[in-house]
C-alpha cells in the first residue's frame, strides 16, 4: 500500500525473517533466548559485521582527520569528517535494530 | 580586507577532538531516531498518503513561516520560537560557511571566499540572528518560568536542559567573538556588532588571559553543541523533525470523520487495547509533541480539573511506546508526570516514574486510564491548537472501540444509553413512534405522508433531542415557523428517523453505529433528498462527513446556514431588531465550528435579526465546549467542576441578556446550568431559530413563538 510504512524497501532491513525462508527462524522477538537464526542473530559473524563496518568506517574517519589537522594536509579533513558522519549514523541505526 | 583566521587560538588536538565527537553526535542521534522508527513500524497500516504537493507545503509552511504556531493569541509564543528557530538555524548554515571554506575552499581550490564583502555581510548577518536567537530563548524562559502559566507548573527539566544549553550556546558564541577581537585587536571589530561592546568591555585585559578564557569558552561551546546533539532524540527537541513529519502525514480526508471499521461483522479484534494496535501514523503522533501546551489551553477537561490532560495522554503513552522499544528517556524524560500537571494540583513527588510502571504495562489502565478516555468531550479544541496537527480525539475513540466492543467496559450510564438506541432508536426510553408527536401539532408533514417527496426541497432532521426534549421541541417548532415563512417546501421523516448514531460512535460503539446510520441511509436514499437540514450539529456532522463511509452522500447544511441563504436571498424577511438593545452573546457548537468551519453563518444571523451579538473570550476556533459532545450529555459528570457551568459564567461577565447557541446538546446543557447558577431569570438560553422566530412574531402582531406540545 502507498504511503504504507513497511512497504518494500524499508530505510533498515527488517530484523523480521522472510516468510517461508528455510534459514530463517521464528522472530527475534519470539526467540530472546539466544537461540534465533534469523539473518540478525543466527550467524555470529554477521551478527556483528554491520556493526563493525559501521564503527570501521567512522575510525578510518578519524584517522583521516586526524593526519589532516597534524601534518595540515587540508584535503584529508573533509572526507574524513565525511566518514564520521556515515559511520557514526550507521553505527547508530545498526546498533538500534540490533538491540 | 576584513576576514578572520578560522580556528585561532585551537591547537590540532581540539580540532581533531571536534570531528571525533562528530561520531559521537552522529551515532546517538541515528540510535535514538531509529528506534523512535522502529517502534512506529510496530503500527498497523495507514495511508495512502496521497495529495503529496498539498502535504509538503503545510509541513513546509509550519516549518518555516510558523502558520500554525504564529497566529492570533499566540504572537508572543510563535515569535518566541520564531525568533529561536531561525536562529538556529541562520547559526548553523553560518557554521557550516566556515567548514566550507576551511575545509572545501581553500585545500582543494585554493581560493578563499570568507573575506571582504561576503565577510562583513556574514559577520552582519550572524551577529542579527544570534542575538535573535538570546532573545528568543530568554522570551521562551520568561514564558516558562516566568508567567507562571497553569499549563507549565512543574514541567521544569526538560525545559530547562534544553533552553539552558540553547542559551549557553548562544551566549559562549558572542562571548568568543569578543575574546577574539578583544584579543587581536581586530581592525574589523564594528561589523561584530553585538560583540563588539563586549569587546571593548574586555580591552584592558591582558592578551594571555583573554586566549586563556578563549580556549575555554571554546571547549565549552563544543561540548555544549555536544550535548545538544546528543539530548536531541530522547527530549522533546526531536519534534525538530517528527513535527513536521506528523503534519505531512496527517489525516487530510474527511476532517472531521472518525476512521471506519469496515466489514465489522468479521472483525475479531476493535479498537486499541495496545501500542500495536494503533496505525504507524497514530504512533507517530506520540513522538511529535511538543509540549507547548496549547492543546490545554481550550481544553473543557484540563479546565475543569478532570483527569484528562491531552498534552499528558500524548507525552505518557509516547514514553511508554519509546520505552517498549527500549529507549529509556521518551519526550518524557525519565519520569511519567513530566509532561505537565496531574489533575489541577502540583505534581507530587512520589508520582510513579516510568520505572514504577508494570512491565508489561497495560496500555489502558497502567498508561491511560478509563476515566481519562471517559473525560473527553471529542470537541475538538486539542487538535485545533495543536501546532503539529496531533489528532488526539481519533486515539482516545479508538482505545473507548476497545473497552465498549471488546471488553465491555464503560461507564454505567452508556449501559442505558445504548440499550434505549437499539431498542428504540433514540437515547431516550421513548418508543420510536413517538418520534414525531410535535410535528403533527405543528403540521408538520412526515415524508411517508408526502405523495412527490421529490418535488421537496429540503428534508428536515430533526434529531433525537428536538425530537423527544420539551425544550429542544421549541427549537424543531421555531425552525418549522422560520421555513414556513420562508415558504419553504419540507418535509421530516418522522417516524422513520432514528438516532444519527453520533452519541453510539463518539462512546466507542462502533457496531451499534453503523446499524443506525444503515438504517437511516437505506431510507434516505429511498427518498433521495436534494437537500437535508438538520439544526443539531451532531447529526449534521455525522450524515454530511461520516455517513459518505457508509454509501450515504447528501446535501446536508446546519439550519443556520440555512437560514442565513434564506435571509440573503430574500425569501425571509425579518425585520431588524434587537433584543432590549443588547445582543446575544454566541456560543459555537463545537461539532458546527471547530468540526465544519462553520462560524460565520450564525453570526450573521443573529447580526441582520438581532442587532448583533457579543463576542465571548473563547469564541471561533477557540471555543470553549458546553460538555456535551463525545456521548458525555449521556453520562454523569463526576469528576472536576462543571464544564457548562465554566462556560456560562464566561457567558454571564459578556453582560449580554443571554447566550444564542445552535446546538439542542448545548441548549439542555445551558438551560441545566443556567438553572444551578441561580441566573435563569435575567439570563435566556436560545437557539438560533428560536431568535429568528421570535422576530418573525414581532413583525407579525398576533401571532407567538411556538411552543411545545404538552
Amino acid at each position: 500500500m502507498a504511503g504504507e510504512l513497511r512497504a518494500a524497501d524499508p530505510p533498515f532491513p527488517s530484523t523480521q525473517p522472510a516468510a517461508g525462508g528455510t534459514l530463517l527462524g521464528p522472530s527475534c522477538a519470539e526467540r530472546s533466548d539466544g537461540q534465533c537464526q534469523c539473518r540478525y542473530h543466527g550467524l555470529s559473524v554477521t551478527k556483528w559485521l554491520e556493526p563493525a563496518l559501521a564503527a570501521l568506517t567512522t575510525l578510518i574517519g578519524i584517522a583521516l582527520t586526524t593526519a589532516g589537522a597534524l601534518i595540515h594536509a587540508g584535503p584529508a579533513v573533509a572526507p574524513g569528517a565525511l566518514l564520521i558522519l556515515v559511520g557514526g549514523g550507521w553505527l547508530g541505526n545498526a546498533l538500534a535494530r540490533r538491540t | 580586507m576584513p576576514t578572520r583566521p578560522i580556528a585561532w587560538n585551537v591547537g590540532e588536538v581540539a580540532i581533531i577532538v571536534m570531528y571525533a565527537l562528530v561520531a559521537v553526535q552522529a551515532l546517538v542521534l541515528a540510535y535514538g531516531f531509529s528506534k523512535r522508527y522502529l517502534a512506529w513500524q510496530h503500527g498497523r497500516p495507514y495511508g495512502p498518503i496521497d495529495q503529496i504537493g498539498k502535504r509538503l507545503k503545510e509541513a513546509l509552511q509550519v516549518a518555516f513561516i510558523h502558520k500554525r504556531l504564529l497566529r492570533p493569541g499566540y504572537v508572543y509564543a510563535g515569535l518566541m520560537h520564531l525568533f529561536i528557530f531561525y536562529g538556529f538555524i541562520v547559526l548553523f548554515i553560518g557554521t557550516i560557511i566556515v567548514l566550507l571554506e576551511a575545509d572545501i575552499a581553500r585545500p582543494y581550490f585554493g581560493i578563499s571566499f570568507y573575506q571582504g564583502a561576503f565577510y562583513v555581510a556574514y559577520k552582519l548577518i550572524i551577529n542579527f540572528f544570534g542575538l535573535l536567537f538570546v532573545i528568543g530563548l530568554l522570551m521562551a524562559l520568561w514564558r516558562r518560568y516566568g508567567q507562571h502559566l497553569p499549563k507549565f507548573r512543574r514541567n521544569l527539566s526538560d525545559d530547562a536542559i534544553v533552553l539552558g544549553i540553547l542559551l549557553f550556546l548562544g551566549l559562549t558564541g558572542f562571548l568568543l567573538q569578543a575574546l577574539r577581537l578583544a584579543a587581536t585587536r581586530d581592525e574589523a571589530a564594528p561589523i561584530h556588532w553585538v560583540s563588539y561592546p563586549i569587546a571593548l568591555a574586555l580591552a584592558g585585559i591582558n592578551t594571555d588571559a583573554l586566549q586563556a578564557a578563549h580556549a575555554v569558552t571554546w571547549w565549552s561551546h563544543m561540548l555544549a553543541n555536544t550535548a545538544l546533539l546528543v539530548y536531541i532524540p530522547v527530549s522533546k527537541l526531536a519534534h525538530i523533525f517528527t513535527g513536521p513529519a506528523n503534519v505531512f502525514m496527517r489525516a487530510t480526508d474527511a476532517r472531521a470523520a472518525l476512521p471506519l471499521i469496515a466489514n465489522i461483522e468479521e472483525q475479531e479484534h476493535f479498537g486499541v487495547a495496545k501500542l500495536d494496535d494503533f496505525n504507524w501514523k497514530q504512533l507517530l503522533n506520540f513522538d511529535a509533541c511538543m509540549r507547548c501546551g496549547r492543546c490545554l489551553d481550550f481544553c473543557p477537561t484540563f479546565n475543569t480539573g478532570k483527569p484528562l490532560k491531552p498534552r499528558q495522554l500524548i507525552v505518557e503513552v509516547g514514553a511508554y511506546m519509546n520505552r517498549q522499544e527500549g529507549l529509556r528517556a521518551g519526550p518524557a524524560g525519565l519520569r511519567l508526570t513530566e509532561g505537565g500537571v496531574k489533575g489541577s494540583e502540583l505534581v507530587h513527588a512520589d508520582e510513579p516514574s516510568l520505572a514504577q510502571v508494570p512491565n508489561p504495562a497495560e496500555l489502558i489502565g497502567d498508561i491511560v486510564s478509563e476515566d481519562e478516555l471517559w473525560d473527553c468531550t471529542t470537541c475538538r479544541a486539542c487538535m485545533e491548537q495543536c501546532p503539529v496537527r496531533i489528532e488526539h480525539v481519533p486515539l482516545i475513540v479508538e482505545m473507548r472501540r476497545n473497552l465498549v466492543l471488546e471488553q465491555s467496559k464503560f461507564p454505567q450510564e452508556l449501559t442505558m444509553l445504548f440499550n434505549n438506541l437499539e431498542r428504540n432508536g433514540n437515547p431516550y426510553s421513548f418508543p420510536a413512534s413517538t418520534r414525531a408527536e410535535w410535528a403533527a401539532a405543528a403540521g408538520v408533514q412526515e415524508l411517508s405522508e408526502v405523495d412527490d417527496p421529490g418535488s421537496l426541497e429540503v428534508v428536515y432532521w430533526v434529531g433525537c433531542m428536538s425530537s423527544f426534549d420539551a425544550r429542544n421541541q421549541k427549537v424543531a417548532l421555531a425552525l418549522t415557523q422560520v421555513l414556513k415563512a420562508a415558504n419553504v417546501k419540507f418535509a421530516i421523516l418522522g417516524k422513520e428517523e432514528t438516532c444519527s448514531g453520533d452519541p453510539a460512535r463518539r462512546a466507542g460503539n462502533e457496531y451499534l453505529y453503523q446499524i443506525l446510520a444503515q438504517g437511516n441511509i437505506e431510507r434516505l436514499n429511498q427518498y433521495q433528498p436534494k437537500r437535508v437540514v438538520a439544526s443539531c450539529p451532531h447529526c449534521f456532522n455525522t450524515l454530511k462527513n461520516e455517513y459518505p463511509q457508509l454509501g450515504g452522500n447528501y446535501s446536508v447544511v446546519h439550519h443556520s446556514e440555512l437560514i442565513k441563504e434564506l435571509i440573503d436571498g430574500g425569501r425571509l424577511k425579518v425585520p431588524p431588531g434587537t433584543l432590549d438593545g443588547h445582543g446575544l452573546a454566541y456560543h459555537d457548537p463545537c461539532y458546527l465550528g471547530r468540526y465544519n468551519e462553520v462560524y460565520d453563518a450564525p453570526r450573521s444571523v443573529l447580526d441582520q435579526v438581532d442587532g448583533g451579538h457579543v463576542e465571548m473570550p473563547r469564541c471561533r476556533d477557540k471555543g470553549f465546549c458546553c460538555g456535551a459532545g463525545g456521548a458525555r450529555a449521556f453520562m454523569e459528570e463526576k469528576r472536576g467542576t462543571r464544564i457548562s457551568h465554566n462556560r456560562l459564567n464566561e457567558a454571564l461577565e459578556t453582560n449580554a441578556p443571554g447566550v444564542a447557541v445552535a446546538c439542542p446538546f448545548c441548549v439542555t446543557m445551558f438551560e441545566d446550568g443556567i438553572r444551578a447558577l441561580n441566573a435563569e431569570e435575567r439570563f435566556a438560553i436560545k437557539d438560533i431559530a428560536e431568535v429568528v422566530a421570535e422576530a418573525l412574531s414581532r413583525a407579525q402582531p398576533g401571532s407567538s413563538a411556538p411552543a411545545a406540545p404538552g
